[in-house]
Formats: structure tokens, sequence, C-alpha cells
């Protein structure tokens, strides 16, 4: 991992060193922007431009290689990006080819990320990735007879490592208020975030936790005490029934109404708090 | 949302070993500290090819053993990198690479230099509007 080859690499193509490759590059633009062109020659110079810049798009998606993507689909992906950013890029503006191709790959790569392997948004892939982690490790514990590592999971989960830890990192991040910790094993209840019954996961942002803070606030002692016992710690219902001396059933009511009434004001007050990026 | 900025630079400083294994604990605080900032996925996914390139320029320099210093200072939501290491020589950072042309093309200014030391890359990368925009849209020209 990690290999820095240098300029010189994509100048081998045509042998070329690095004066002589922006000399060609310039070349081949002028015959691209000229009127006096023809269409194959036109062609054959942005043929020449993407085999010129094809090393720059493989060092690119070699960056990703660690997201759980196929490198081929990857570097298929920066192509793309490197023919759009062929075809768009002025000359005339004075700017560098690659300084302009480099942000025009990228963003291609970024984008597939987005609308095919991280489902709109990266949130969106951690929150997947987190329904999925505690089904995974809770598999991976039993069959390993021990607790699993990093790798192993993301392995199984098919993600790669960075989007593990950042899973586990949002599941630990907000400790005052999290939202959703990982399924309890003992007991089939889902997290609070279903609780509430926010229609879309993945827009439970940073918006969302801004709003149900002070609501949690809000809320009286010992309703607040039994929401903090089932979600922070985890306790089971009868857990916290015995704790706090009352019926597992009365429980269970308590937490009912209480996150009804959360809902309820939830929405109420909508995305005032949040920005609009939903 | 209101993002919480410092009136005063805050810097976070790790040091790894300078082995390419632990760039992604680099990659990974570097994200940490641009969500904490408030930055657009597409900025965090650029700062953390950044890291990975000016982590990669170093290592390809560094001794053997050594270890990679690196520290992000976090000031008014603007995050500067600076990456140093003990080198093999007294030569500079290479800057006909791709990782240099990488760096050079993402973020908003590149150095890289020789101090008492040893060899140090800088990176300063402005933290943008969350509505600017898909950053492929944006031309930096």
């Amino acid at each position: 991992m990690l290999v820095t080859p240098n300029l010189s690499t994509v100048a081998e193509t045509g042998r070329l060193t690095k004066d002589e490759l922006r000399d060609r590059v310039s070349s081949e633009f002028s015959v691209i922007h000229s009127p006096d062109s023809t269409p194959a020659e036109i062609e054959t110079a942005r043929d020449t431009l993407a085999r010129l810049h094809q090393p720059l798009v493989g060092h690119l998606a070699r960056r990703f290689s660690d997201r759980g993507e196929p490198q081929e689909d990857l570097m298929q992906v920066g192509m793309l990006g490197l023919v759009k950013a062929i075809d768009r890029f002025e000359p005339d503006r004075g700017l560098e080819f690659v300084t302009y191709a480099v942000p025009t790959v990228l963003g291609e790569i970024k984008r597939y990320f987005r609308d095919h392997a991280w489902a709109m948004r990266v949130p969106r892939r951690v929150q997947e990735i987190r329904l999925s982690l505690s089904a995974a490790v809770e598999d991976l514990t039993q069959e390993l007879e021990r607790a699993p590592s990093i790798d192993e999971i993301a392995h199984r989960v098919g993600a790669g490592r960075d989007d593990i830890l950042e899973a586990f990192e949002a599941a630990n991040a907000y400790q005052t208020v999290p939202l959703d910790p990982a399924a309890d094993p003992e007991e089939t209840m889902p997290s609070l975030v279903d609780q509430l019954g926010v229609d879309d996961p993945g827009m439970i942002g940073v918006e969302r936790r801004e709003v149900l803070r002070p609501l949690l606030q809000s809320l009286p002692e010992r309703e607040r005490l039994i929401l903090e016992l089932r979600f922070i710690h985890q306790h089971t219902q009868s857990q916290i029934a015995s704790e706090l001396g009352i019926s597992q059933m009365h429980v269970s009511r308590i937490l009912t109404r209480t996150l009804a009434e959360l809902r309820e004001r939830i929405q109420e007050e909508p995305a005032d708090a949040g920005h609009s990026t939903g | 949302m209101t993002s919480n900025f410092s009136a005063v630079p805050e810097v976070v400083e790790l040091h790894v070993p300078a082995d390419a294994s632990f760039v992604s604990v680099l990659r990974i605080t570097a994200a940490a500290l641009a969500a904490r900032l408030d930055y657009a996925i597409d900025q965090i996914e650029d700062l953390r090819v950044m890291v990975d390139e000016a982590a990669s320029l170093l290592l390809t320099r560094a001794a053997v053993p050594s270890t990679i210093r690196c520290r992000y200072i976090l000031d008014e939501g603007d995050i500067t990198l600076l990456l140093s290491a003990i080198p093999q020589n007294r030569e500079g950072v290479e800057k006909d690479g791709f990782s240099w042309l990488v760096l050079d093309a993402l973020a908003d200014k590149v150095d890289a230099r020789l101090t008492d030391d040893g060899i140090e890359i800088e990176v300063y990368q402005k933290r943008r509007a969350l509505d600017a925009g898909d950053t492929q849209l944006v031309d930096r020209g």
C-alpha cells in the first residue's frame, strides 16, 4: 500500500519527461479545441489524454482501496471522471490540467460511493453498517468463541476497516444521548431511534440529536432515569424493574408512554435546529 | 446548527510509528476532527486523501525506524495539517510525484520544507460552507 509512483510513471506511456508530458497534454488539448480538427482527430487526442493520465487515476483509486469496493470498479469510475475532466477542461483559464483533473476524478469516485456503495450519504452507510454490526459481532463471537477483531467484522460485513471503526465511533459518539446503541442480544428490543419511529434512519444526524437532547432533559426524573437505564446502560426491562422496585410491566408501560411523548414532540419541532442537508 | 469554533487555535497532536499501517490512525483522526467542525462529507473525504498523500510522502523519506508527528491545527473552522518526520537524508520532499500533485490540487495551500527537526509538510484546508455544492463543480482556477 501507499505506493508513490512519480510523474515518470505517467510519462512512461510515451517515454516522456515531465516537461515533455506537459507539452504533450497542452498540444492534445489544442487539437481538441481547434476548429480545424476532424472528429477522428479529436477522438484520438481524447484517447491519448486518457491514456497518459490513467496512472494518476490508478493512484487516486488506490486511496479508496480499503472501503470494501472492488478496485476495478473504482478505476472505471475514476476513468469516467477523467474523461469528464478532459471534456470540460478549458485550457484558456491558465490552470494546469492535473489540477483540474484530480478534484474531478475524486468527485466522481465520491459520487460513486454516495450513489452506489454508500447509498446517498456516508452517515447512512455508517448507519447501515451499524445495523448489521451487532448481528455480525454476535455471530462471529459465537463462531470464534471470542470477541472478533475489527478486520474480522469488516470482512463479514463487507466493509472497510475505517467504516467499521467509524460505525463503532458513531455508536459511541454522543455518550450523553446515544440514540442507537447496538441491539441488546438478551432482549430483542429495538433501539431508541427505532422506538421513536423516525422515518429515515439516514437522517438521524446531528440535527435530530440536537432536537432530542433538550427534550430528554425536560422529562420528569423517573422517566428520564428509565430511558437512561434502558438505552444508555442497556439494562433489560426486568433489570430496571428490580432496580427501581416496580414491576416489569410498569417499566414497559412507562417506556412506551415516554417514547410516544417524545415522538410527538419531535414531530412538533421539525428541522428548526437542523440545516437543510436532506 | 451553529458550529462553535474556538476563538483561539486548538491543536491536536499525534505521534505514530513511521509505518504505513498507522496512516489510518492519522486519517481517522482527521475525519473525526473535520466532522467535529461540521465539514461537508465531500470535504472530509478530501481531507482523508490529503492525509494519505502527505503521510505517504513522508513514509518514503522517513528514517526507519522513526516516528511521524502529525499536528492538526483547528482555527476558526479551518484545518492545518503539519506532518513531520526525521528523514533519511537532507533531501527535500519529492514534488514530482502523484502525491504532491494531488495535495497541490486539493489543498488550499501546501508547502514542504526542511526544518531543524527534519522534514515537514504543511497542508492548509479552508472549511467550505455546507451548501457550497459538489467540489467537482467548484472551479479552483
